[in-house]
This record gives structure tokens, C-alpha cells and sequence, in this order.
């Protein structure tokens, strides 16, 4: 499965440019999208999940033109947006098998048999007999998943899903999503960093509506190589430092030791701090900080 | 300056205890608690910004109660004077702007007039709003209102914050942000107690860390003597494929848990586990560094409390 993004320009009435100039080619496996709040995200995702038009551009799936065959796209498709609405007193077979229906899976006993496979999948077959309103938010994320993977979709498009997860449940989440993705395109937006880091084998991120980075995400680490460093000095030298108005040092993360300051800073160069503070290339740069790195322009 | 507030404290809800048992002093830094959903963060957090009142215990706030079951109402009135206090979810006033919002909370916190303008705008701009945005709330994203709701209970600069899930649904460079806020807060001497679901939010910014599971505190102390307890016990190994690392999503195997697993370009899958004290590795497994949301994966999974069994 191969997805291929020309050119895409979206504009909402009346003039505010959504997305602008997007090409990607996304192949197989998790692909991770990150970027500020109001980046685009979600609206390439929406035009790739056939729920609006780009204004110009195109979009296909496979060779087949996303804008112009958009049932055979949705055959393929599954979608988890950030919030979706289920039955509360349905139980989890019930609702996929609602669901199933309207998704054009009208045998009942395949849609059965493929609805008890999903649930084990998902980890939810245990809990088949529960009301929806019962579930925590990991389940839900997951049974949210479960209808995603109904029409066996060989596109899965899933937005912001860990947010309000506490950590095993995203931890166990964000593994369930990476075992998915195989032959698949698992298309994932997220403001977790360590989600795409810990799961995908490729991003981009998306800035006002433009690709501003596009590769693998240790090619991200290693552009932030030089930037990130360990930094030690007085609690005066450390405040100057984070309120200056010029911001060539972005702070990462800070801790009081004894009467002095350690902190993680990103800078493009080695940071001047006099001679009083310590000052060392931190070796274990994260996705983070080097996304921290490229959105502070570093 | 450091103000102290010890609190030994429990809180009934339905059959059984939200918070149970916890004791605690919470001093200037920043605190960040921790846990899986339900156990008892909020709960927590609205006993000690007085909003619920503890079943037993007490909250005591520079030796005296405050809380609501203690004496002196001059106390509690004090206290909550100098308490910023932000909920996970709260009404706002939809047809307010977010600086008329901010700007009214400063007067019922009795800010000085003279300074309450230029307070404001400090508060929305450490929290990555623009003063002179007239939107109303109503038409603001989630992100937005959930920092106006931090703007307003920062304004005071109090001498207690209690945020609950200040970053939630805030991107990196937001959340970056909100740390720097919440840093500045405690260099100045103030008690911050951040809860949060995420581990990413409060890495590299709290000075303590409580771990709650079911009501109670199964970890109290410095996030690096949490990593220090899952040394040892976090290994990474790279497969050819999914099939062949031998694991059933999402859990692992049996004895491990896997703390992350990412298709490599070249087709491999890199898997990082989090394993029990004393289990042996095949050769595959290269011993790795744990990151603090491994270490809390540790803990939860085979930490005392936990009822993993060898």
C-alpha cells in the first residue's frame, strides 16, 4: 500500500490556508505526524479519510485518485478520529456488529467470526459481555480500534489517540498499533513525542500547514546532534538564561542541585554561560528535543 | 521559604476508598503525581485545594488545618487566598475572552489593582495566549481553554499550585511551556502539585514524584531513584519481524512486558522490555538505560505492591 500526496493545498473560507504545497509518499508500516495545535494535522488526515476535498492537489492511494473514487478509498479505509461516539449500553459485540453493518459486512456469520478476531486482537474478547459505559478510556481506545479494523482496512488513520490514556494503557496501545501496521499504512497524529518515537518507522512534521521535516525519526536525532546539552550553573546565570528575550537557548528541563541548577537545554551552538557553569553535549538526545530543536528553529 | 503541608488523608467514595492512607509533605518544588486512571489523583488533588473534605486526616497547611474538617474557617480562608488551583474539568464562563476570564479570577484572588493588568498579560503569555485575543471561550479549542484555566490559577502567583493535568492536549513546544511556567512558580518558593497521565509531561520538570495505585502511594521520592529501582531490569533487542520476537501484543510474554516496539525501515522490529528482578536474558537481549515512563512500567508491573508473583 503506497500513499501519494501532490501538491495538496487546503483553504478554508475565507482565507485561512490550512495545508500548503504538501507532497509525502507514505509506504508501509507506522507513519508518525507531528506538529503544533492548528498545524494541519487533522485536515490531512480528514482529506486522505475522504471526509473533505483538498482545494487543490491530489491525493492516491495505491494509483487510485482519493478525491475522485472515494468508495473504493473507504473500502480500504479505517479512521479513528479523536472523538467518536458509541452506545453506552451496547457491549462491545454488539456495537462492531452495528457498526459492521453499516459498514457493508452483511453476512452475519463472517462479520461474527471477524468481530471475535478483532476483539481478541484488541484485547477486549475478555470484556464482550460489558455495557460501553462501563469501559475505561483504554478500552474505549481500543474497541475504538476495533471498529477502525473491521473492514480489515489496509489504510488506518488514527488521530490523537493516547490523550487522557494513563501510561500502560497508551504504552499497550501504541504496541498494539505498531503490531498492526505489517503490510499496513498506520497513519498516527499525536502531540506524545515518545509515541512516535517508541512505535514508527517514519514521520513528518507539519508547521502552518507546511511539511518542515520529513524522514525517519533517528534522521531527526541526528539533525539535533551538536544542539542539546547538559548545562550546570548558578540559579542567577541559569534565570538570565531562561528569561532572555533573544531566544538562542531554549530550556528543555531544569532541577535545583544543591544551591545550583541543572538543566537540558537545546542551543545551536555550545552555550556561552561564563566560566562559573559547566557546560557538556548531553549524549542521549530524544525525538523530543530534537523536535524541540527544529520547531525553535535551532 | 518553602511552605510544608503534611497530610495524612482518606476519602470514601462508593464502596470503596478513593485515597487511602496517604501521608505525605509536600514542599516547594515541584511534585508531580502519577498513576493509572482512578487512582485517586484527583481525588487527591481536590483534598488538599480543599474542595472535598477528607473522611479522616487532616490537611495543614505552615501548622495550621485547613481543611474543611478543622476549626478555623480564618485558616481554610488563608490558605485557599494563596492556592492557585486548576480542575481537570471546569466550566468557563463561555462568553468571556480569555484575558477577561484570567483578569476576574485576579480580582477574587485580590490581586493589587495597579498590577492586576500587567499580571494578566504575563499569565496568558506564559501560557502561550495572546493577550489581545478577543475570541470567547466558547470558541476556543480544548488546548486553549485548558491554558486559560492554568493562566487564571497562576495569576495570583500563588504560593500553592494544584494543577490537574495542566498539559493535557497541548502540544510540545505548549507543554514546554507550561513546564517553564511551572518551574518559575516553584523557583519562587511555591508548593507546585502537578497530576498527570502522561509521564512525558512531567519528566525533567518535578523535583519529586508520587506514584498512586489505588488510593495509595506505592512510590514516593525523586524520579531518578525511580529509574534507579528499574536498573537492571530494562533490555532492548531487535527481530526480524513481529513473528519472530515471540511476543502477543500488547503484553509480552509472561515474564515481560513490553515497554515499546517500532518497525526499523529495514524491515526488523526493535523491541524495548521492561523484565522482573533476576530474570536471565537469551543473548538477543542487550541490557538498555530505563527512561522514567520505563521505570513506572517497572514499578506497576513487578514493584512491591504489585501482585506479580516469581
Amino acid at each position: 500500500m503506497h500513499i501519494e500526496i501532490r501538491s495538496l493545498f487546503k483553504t478554508y473560507r475565507p482565507n485561512t490556508v490550512a495545508l500548503s504545497d504538501v507532497n509525502l509518499g507514505i509506504g508501509a508500516g507506522m507513519f508518525g505526524l507531528l506538529g503544533p495545535n492548528g498545524a494541519g494535522k487533522t485536515t490531512l488526515m480528514r482529506i486522505l479519510a475522504t471526509l473533505i476535498d483538498p482545494t487543490s492537489g491530489t491525493v492516491s492511494v495505491d494509483g487510485i485518485d482519493v478525491q475522485h473514487n472515494k468508495e473504493a478509498i473507504r473500502r480500504q479505509l479505517g479512521y479513528l478520529p479523536q472523538s467518536f461516539g458509541l452506545y453506552p449500553r451496547l457491549n462491545p459485540v454488539e456495537t462492531l456488529d452495528y457498526i459492521g453493518t453499516l459498514k457493508g459486512l452483511p453476512d452475519p456469520r463472517e462479520r461474527r467470526r471477524r468481530i471475535h478476531e478483532i476483539l481478541e486482537t484488541v484485547n477486549l474478547w475478555e470484556h464482550r459481555r460489558r455495557k460501553v459505559r462501563e469501559f475505561s478510556g483504554g478500552m474505549l481506545q481500543r474497541l475504538g480500534i476495533a471498529q477502525a479494523l473491521l473492514g480489515d482496512p489496509r489504510l488506518l488513520i488514527v488521530d490523537e489517540p493516547t490523550a487522557g490514556l494513563d501510561p500502560e494503557e497508551r504504552i499497550r496501545f501504541r504496541n498494539l498499533l505498531a503490531m498492526m501496521s505489517g503490510e499496513r499504512v498506520v497513519l498516527l497524529s499525536t502531540h506524545i513525542v515518545a509515541d512516535v518515537e517508541s512505535s514508527c518507522s517514519d514521520m513528518a512534521v507539519i508547521r502552518k500547514g507546511r511539511v518542515i521535516f520529513r524522514g525517519a525519526p533517528e534522521d531527526l536525532v541526528r539533525a539535533a546532534e551538536g544542539k542539546v546539552w547538559h548545562v550546570r550553573c548558578s540559579r542567577p546565570v541559569f534565570e538570565r538564561l531562561r528569561d532572555a528575550r533573544e531566544r538562542t537557548i531554549t530550556v528543555i528541563g531544569a532541577k535545583d542541585s544543591g544551591d545550583m541548577v541543572e538543566a537540558r537545554v537545546v542551543c545551536a551552538g555550545r552555550p556561552v554561560l561564563g566560566e562559573s557553569a559547566s557546560v557538556l553535549p548531553a549524549p542521549d538526545a530524544t525525538l523530543e528535543d530534537a523536535y524541540i530543536a527544529l520547531m525553535e528553529a535551532v | 521559604m518553602g511552605s510544608g503541608t503534611h497530610r495524612q488523608v482518606r476519602s470514601k467514595a462508593k464502596r470503596a476508598w478513593a485515597v487511602c492512607g496517604i501521608d505525605h509533605v509536600f514542599v516547594a518544588g515541584v511534585t508531580a503525581v502519577v498513576g493509572p486512571n482512578g487512582s485517586g489523583k484527583t481525588t487527591l488533588l481536590r483534598l488538599l485545594a480543599t474542595i472535598r473534605a477528607p473522611a479522616r486526616g487532616e490537611v495543614v497547611f505552615e501548622g495550621r488545618r485547613v481543611d474543611t474538617g478543622g476549626v478555623s474557617s480564618a485558616d481554610i480562608r488563608r490558605y485557599r487566598a494563596c492556592l492557585g488551583y486548576l480542575p481537570q474539568s471546569f466550566g468557563l464562563y463561555p462568553g468571556m475572552s480569555s484575558r477577561q476570564f484570567v483578569r476576574y479570577i485576579g480580582e477574587l484572588k485580590a490581586v493589587d489593582p495597579r498590577e492586576l493588568d500587567e499580571r494578566v498579560d504575563r499569565a496568558l503569555v506564559m501560557c502561550g495566549l495572546d493577550p489581545a485575543c478577543n475570541r470567547t471561550l466558547s470558541r476556543r479549542s480544548e488546548g486553549e481553554r485548558r491554558r486559560t484555566g492554568l493562566a487564571a490559577a497562576v495569576v495570583a502567583w500563588p504560593r500553592v499550585a494544584i494543577l490537574d493535568e495542566p498539559m493535557r492536549s497541548s502540544d510540545p513546544i505548549e507543554r514546554l511551556r507550561c513546564k517553564g511556567l511551572l518551574r518559575a512558580l516553584a523557583d519562587a518558593g511555591a508548593v507546585c502539585i502537578v497530576a498527570s497521565s502522561a509521564i512525558s509531561d512531567v519528566d525533567g520538570l518535578c523535583d519529586r514524584l508520587l506514584v498512586l495505585d489505588g488510593g495509595r502511594l506505592a512510590f514516593a521520592g525523586a524520579p531518578h531513584e525511580l529509574t534507579a529501582m528499574a536498573q537492571g531490569c530494562v533490555f532492548t533487542a531487535e527481530f526480524p519481524s513481529a513473528a519472530a520476537c515471540g511476543h502477543q501484543p500488547p503484553t509480552g510474554t509472561v515474564d515481560t512486558v513490553i515497554a515499546s516496539a517500532s518497525r526499523r525501515p529495514g524491515g526488523t522490529m526493535r523491541v524495548r522490555a521492561v523484565t522482573p528482578p533476576g530474570w536471565t536474558p537469551s543473548p538477543e537481549w542487550v541490557p538498555a538505560r530505563p527512561s522514567l515512563e520505563e521505570a513506572y512500567l517497572w514499578l506497576r508491573t513487578f514493584g512491591a505492591s504489585s501482585s506479580y508473583r516469581d
